[in-house]
């Protein structure tokens, strides 16, 4: 039902009109999404052939959380995950806050450029890199290694969202805060960071799933004891897909998107007008 | 007719200053990008004194202000605060407050721990924070908003918010830039008179910035006007209205008519083709020299020609309701504009192409220098 006459022909170019569009739409998300609803739906089945559905069962939940190897490589993942997001966002934070005032300093504009690289450089090349470098060094690979190597390529996916934060508020607050005599320590705790918060949070959510969901420089970088979900999944699979994958797999999913809606939701803008004006 | 009383021209005795402004100058940049904001400006603002900065933007009128408050460090120059210099000083332990244009409220707090914030700072106790909260939200009539988030009220209640909470410390000195810029028409209005009630029941002295005429003749006790970084002359609403001293004062504040003429000595200016007038004026210029008087519409009388006037023609003339406007040609082409108030029914009016008298009682003339500036 068209509310608006003149809204009653489109014009011709109005890609709201071209042919197909419906078809093509459907069609490409059928080809992203089917797949992985599918997975989610087989997780649930309770025969052990993977592409015959029987009945619903949460049999396979139950084996992979008592697989010990399955809930060490989980521990990993969350423990790699959390160091490297909250020393990401940390370092992203102070980088934000130093970037984004406004005087000039020696490489400012070349250093803004670099602080997005690493999510445009292809993943593997830092990680050979790394590779080579704790090599040279004689680092032990395991844990450590790897939470290095997160902390570094989290940095930008931390430093962006907070980053955008910080040009939304008005610079005149921090002049405000000065002028009701806060001293420029009480203006950062009471005036800049409670309103930057929503900014970090959204940092460090997103920080988190990238280093949960990596695989390439965990990979390249871990060493005995440091086996992570993806890595652990990538071993099950070249033995045949079972059920159990496809549980844990649903899990891993459940958790990137819970996180994600977290992080929206936090990284809503809350300085919009919710009241009469 | 004379308003301008000696002591009002004068410098104040030191004592009464609140702000004392020293051959303050600041200049932005450097090398042949530098942009001089402030140009060797001294002033002296009174305690207990609304005093309105007015200028076009870019006058350097904000800049002044910024560096009263600290935002801003001086090229040259210094401020004093109740004759001790602030120079030093960073802006967190000045004793003045600023609102500013946009109202820089912080967002993730409510309108009263907005207004708590200053006397939180200076680590004054609760009780009394509480108190002084309570009393400006009272000031302000904002009592039932207390708790709400800065997001959910409208523009012109945010506007007595940032009042509130630059009050509340009670500062010596109140600094306002252009804080009424971003409402409506007749919130502007009100809030004028809202902001002199407010200075007259807090006894605070405002140093209050702005580009609208109306706004500074209205509320000020005294006006700076100022141009190209510079103070082109203080005085009373009245001073600066009726006594212009400069050909951009007469020109920014009000409609004028700026009339070139020959100074024949003593009181009497010839206007070339048209006739002599009287200016009590004491800025009298030299027997010869060239000069320009301004003259406000609505002091300029119409009549018929007679030997007491000079001569004009109507050349259109604009019904404004309350008043109308003549346009007079002078004999040699120079334009003039009348104002007369529709004040009775019969009134004596002229038409486009009447020959008419025009005279101007000569305490309404001011005689300022010939400079093309």
């Amino acid at each position: 039902m068209r509310l608006n006459p003149f809204r009653a022909r489109p014009f011709p170019g109005d890609v709201r009109h071209w042919p197909g569009l419906f078809t093509a739409t459907a069609v490409f998300f059928a080809y992203v999404y089917l797949p992985i609803l599918i997975l989610i739906a087989l997780s649930f089945n309770e025969n052990r052939t993977v592409t015959v559905w029987t009945g619903f069962s949460l049999d396979w939940y139950r084996v992979a959380f008592a697989n010990r190897d399955i809930v060490g490589a989980a521990t990993n993942s969350l423990i790699i995950a959390s160091v490297a997001s909250v020393s990401a966002t940390t370092l992203a934070t102070l980088a934000a806050l130093r970037m984004a005032s406004n005087d000039r300093f020696l490489g400012k504009a070349g250093i803004n450029a670099v602080f997005a690289l690493p999510i445009t450089v292809p993943e593997i090349v830092p990680a050979v890199a790394t590779l080579m470098f704790f090599a040279s060094l004689g680092f032990t690979f395991g844990l450590g290694t790897v939470i290095i190597g997160h902390i570094v390529f989290c940095i930008p996916f931390a430093y962006l969202p907070i980053r955008a934060r910080l040009e939304g508020m008005d610079p005149k607050i921090g002049e405000a805060a000065a002028d009701l005599y806060a001293n420029p320590v009480r203006a950062f705790w009471r005036v800049t960071l409670p309103q930057l918060v929503p900014g970090i949070l959204s940092g460090l959510v997103l920080a988190f799933i990238i280093s949960l969901d990596d695989f390439v420089t965990t990979f390249f970088l871990g060493g005995a004891g440091s086996t992570t979900l993806p890595i652990y999944i990538f071993g099950l699979v070249r033995t045949g897909v079972t059920p159990e994958v496809n549980a844990i797999s649903s899990l891993m999913l459940l958790l990137s998107l819970s996180l994600v809606s977290l992080s929206l939701f936090l990284g809503r803008d809350q300085n919009r007008k919710t009241g009469p004006d | 007719m004379n308003t301008s009383t000696p002591s009002s021209t004068l410098s104040p005795a030191q004592d009464q200053c609140a702000v004392s402004v020293r051959s303050l100058s600041k200049v932005f940049g450097s090398g042949a990008h530098a942009f001089r904001a402030l140009d060797d400006v001294s002033v002296d603002i009174r305690k207990n004194e609304f005093f309105t900065l007015l200028g076009p933007s870019g006058c350097g009128k904000t800049t002044l202000l910024r560096l009263i408050a600290g935002f801003e460090q001086p090229t040259s120059g210094a401020v004093l605060l109740d004759g001790e210099d602030l120079s030093a000083k960073p802006p967190y332990q000045r004793p003045v407050n600023t609102v500013f244009q946009n109202y820089a409220l912080f967002p993730h707090m409510t309108v009263s721990q907005n207004i708590s914030f200053g006397l939180e700072m200076l680590g004054r106790p609760s009780d009394e924070i509480k108190r002084v909260t309570e009393d400006m939200l009272r000031l302000v009539r904002l009592e039932s908003m207390a708790d709400r988030r800065i997001t959910q009220i409208s523009g012109g209640q945010q506007q007595r918010v940032a009042l509130a909470r630059a009050l509340a410390p009670h500062p010596k000195v109140l600094l306002l830039d252009e804080p009424l810029s971003a409402l409506d028409l007749q919130l502007r209005k009100d809030m004028q008179l809202e902001l002199k009630r407010l200075q007259t029941d807090t006894g605070i002295t405002f140093v209050f910035v702005t580009h609208d005429q109306d706004e500074a003749l209205t509320m000020s006790d005294r006006i700076a006007v100022m141009n190209g970084g510079e103070i082109l002359q203080i005085g009373t609403p009245r001073e600066i209205y009726d006594k212009p001293q400069h050909r951009f004062v007469a020109g920014f504040i009000g409609e004028i008519n700026l009339v070139p003429v020959q100074a024949m000595g003593g009181q009497d200016y010839a206007i070339s083709g048209v006739g002599t007038l009287r200016a009590d004026d004491a800025s009298a210029a030299a027997k010869g020299g060239r000069a320009v008087l301004a003259i406000r519409p609505e002091r300029i009388a119409l009549s018929a020609p007679s030997a007491g006037t000079l001569p004009g023609v109507v050349t259109n003339v604009v019904y404004h309701g309350t008043d109308t406007i003549f346009h007079l040609k002078l004999a040699d082409g120079l334009e003039l504009r009348a104002r007369s108030q529709n004040n009775t029914a019969k009134i004596q009016s002229f038409a486009k192409g009447d020959h008419v008298g025009w005279s101007v009682d000569a305490a309404s003339v001011s005689v300022l220098a010939d400079d093309p500036s």
